[in-house]
């Protein structure tokens, strides 16, 4: 998923040639980017079907406000990026309710113990818990950068931030996780006892 | 949190995700530092492990693209389609109208027009009879009757235009177009009919000497029928003698709304009219005798009077 980001001089000839009308240029620049942008929205929806919709949507919407888009180290990735979002809101808005992670864990589960399986969904959900806890720059920097493998300069560059800062956040935003974890934990042999 | 465990926590992320090195690997490499980065990994790669969602279904990469471009081609036909539609129009926004190009040819416009249209009506002044712009002359003085809100302005105005209508004719007469001089009769005498019926109103509402204008008015336009009456042919000259008698008798009747009568009172026939007879001489206003003593207002009728 990593070396799905290309360069950005890689996308500066196709991204011309789609502002000039070559419909043809933006289809290649859809199938390069398909993938993270896919896996990004579908950590944050609750099922196949609406993450696919979303996905073409945010091309579609990236095509009609393409114009917009500079290439001023700001890669292309880092517009589908804010696009996605911003539709992201707008789903949330009509739904009136956030399933990020709900549905991600259905789908990672393959094991076919049942023991296993249910072990593993209870972890799940307290790692779906302690994320939701989080600020939600830590639950982006964590998805971003952890669950979807993005490199630190893309996530940067699509958090609008620098790199150090970014390294920093992941930091906090992961021991914030372990301490409301350990807390989860904790509270559980409480209970126990 | 130093700066470097920070460096070294996401150097380590990226070459575990890449499967350059594994974690525990990684660690040894960093031993005085390997039990909170430890943690940290740790909880990266579980998270990873189970919160990582499944790429696109086959189907779907496949499919979309070629979706994705068909709508975008439909949006773009349709976009040109609109585009032909409306191409005919300009298009100007609204201030445009206020630029100064457009206003000065505005201006211009109008300017001509009302040029145009002044222009026609001072050719129109001198127009006679037969002539293309008679018509607008005669329109723009029935205009301005309509324009004038007192009868003193009315009757001011008839007199004018009677006097008109007999320089009309004198005209007529000095290009040789005899034929033509009965229209501008026929106009005078219809003017005079519409100057008495405001006489008497001009007389309670206007200005004192009002009606004395008038009378000296109709003096002056008998005399200029007397000099048209030599100038006519024989078959005009009965239409010249009813005119002189008409300003005759319109004479009387200011006259005697001047002493305060009522025209209604007097009895059609009443007034004198002066009889047929050859043109005098300079004493001889009428065309015929003196103009008969007009009798006095009395205040109530007289029955003597017949209809």
């Amino acid at each position: 998923m990593v070396e799905d980001i290309h360069p950005p001089h890689a996308d500066a000839e196709l991204i011309a040639q789609a502002k000039a009308g070559q419909i043809e240029a933006f289809g290649e620049l859809y199938q390069r980017y398909l993938d993270p942008i896919y896996r990004y929205i579908r950590i944050r929806v609750a099922e196949d079907t609406i993450a696919e919709d979303l996905t073409e949507l945010v091309f579609l919407r990236a095509f009609e406000v393409l114009d917009r888009y500079k290439e001023r180290g700001s890669p292309f990735s880092a517009f589908l990026y804010q696009v996605a979002r911003n539709l992201l809101v707008d789903h949330y808005r009509q739904r009136k309710r956030e399933v990020p992670l709900e549905a991600a864990d259905e789908i990672a589960v393959t094991d076919s113990n049942i023991d296993e399986h249910v072990i593993r969904s209870a972890r799940i959900e307290m790692l779906k818990h302690a994320l939701a806890d989080l600020r939600p720059d830590y639950q982006e920097v964590i998805r971003l950068r952890v669950v979807l493998a993005l490199p630190t300069a893309t996530v940067a560059e699509w958090m609008g931030r620098s790199e150090g800062a970014v390294r920093v956040l992941l930091h906090r935003a992961l021991n914030s996780m372990r301490k409301r974890l350990v807390e989860g934990d904790e509270g559980d042999e409480s209970l126990r006892s | 949190m130093n700066r470097s465990e920070v460096e070294i926590l996401d150097n380590g992320l990226s070459r575990i995700q890449s499967d350059e090195v594994k974690t525990e690997d990684f660690l040894q490499e960093f031993p005085e530092h390997e039990g909170t980065l430890g943690v940290l990994l740790g909880l990266a790669e579980e998270i990873r492990a189970h919160l990582t969602p499944v790429g696109p279904d086959d189907d779907f990469v496949s499919t979309s693209p070629a979706r994705i471009l068909n709508l975008l081609r439909a949006k773009r036909k349709v976009a040109h389609k609109r585009e032909r539609r409306w191409a005919w129009r300009p298009k100007w926004p609204l201030k445009l109208a206020w630029r100064p190009a457009y206003l000065l040819i505005t201006a211009l416009l109008a300017i001509g027009i009302l040029g145009t249209t002044a222009g026609v009506a001072w050719a129109s002044t001198g127009a006679l009879p037969g002539d293309n712009l008679y018509g607008v002359k005669r329109s723009i003085e029935e205009a301005r009757l309509v324009l004038t809100w007192t009868a003193t302005g009315d009757a001011a105005l008839l007199a004018g235009f009677a006097d008109e209508r007999l320089n009309e004719i004198e005209a007529l007469l000095a290009v040789g177009r005899e034929d033509d001089i009965r229209l501008p009769l026929a106009g005078y005498e219809d003017l005079l009919t519409r100057l008495l019926e405001v006489a008497e109103e001009a007389q309670h509402s206007g200005k004192p000497g009002s009606l004395e204008h008038l009378q000296t008015s109709l003096t002056q336009n008998i005399r200029t029928l007397e000099r048209v009456q030599a100038q006519v042919p024989f078959n005009a000259q009965e239409a010249i003698r009813s005119a002189i008698e008409q300003s005759n008798h319109g004479r009387e009747v200011i006259e005697y709304i001047r002493q305060g009568g009522h025209p209604s009172d007097i009895a059609p026939g009443q007034l004198k009219k002066t009889p047929d007879r050859p043109s005098g001489g300079p004493g001889d206003h009428g065309g015929g005798q003196p103009a008969t003593k007009t009798p006095k207002p009395k205040p109530t009728k007289d029955k003597t009077q017949k209809p």
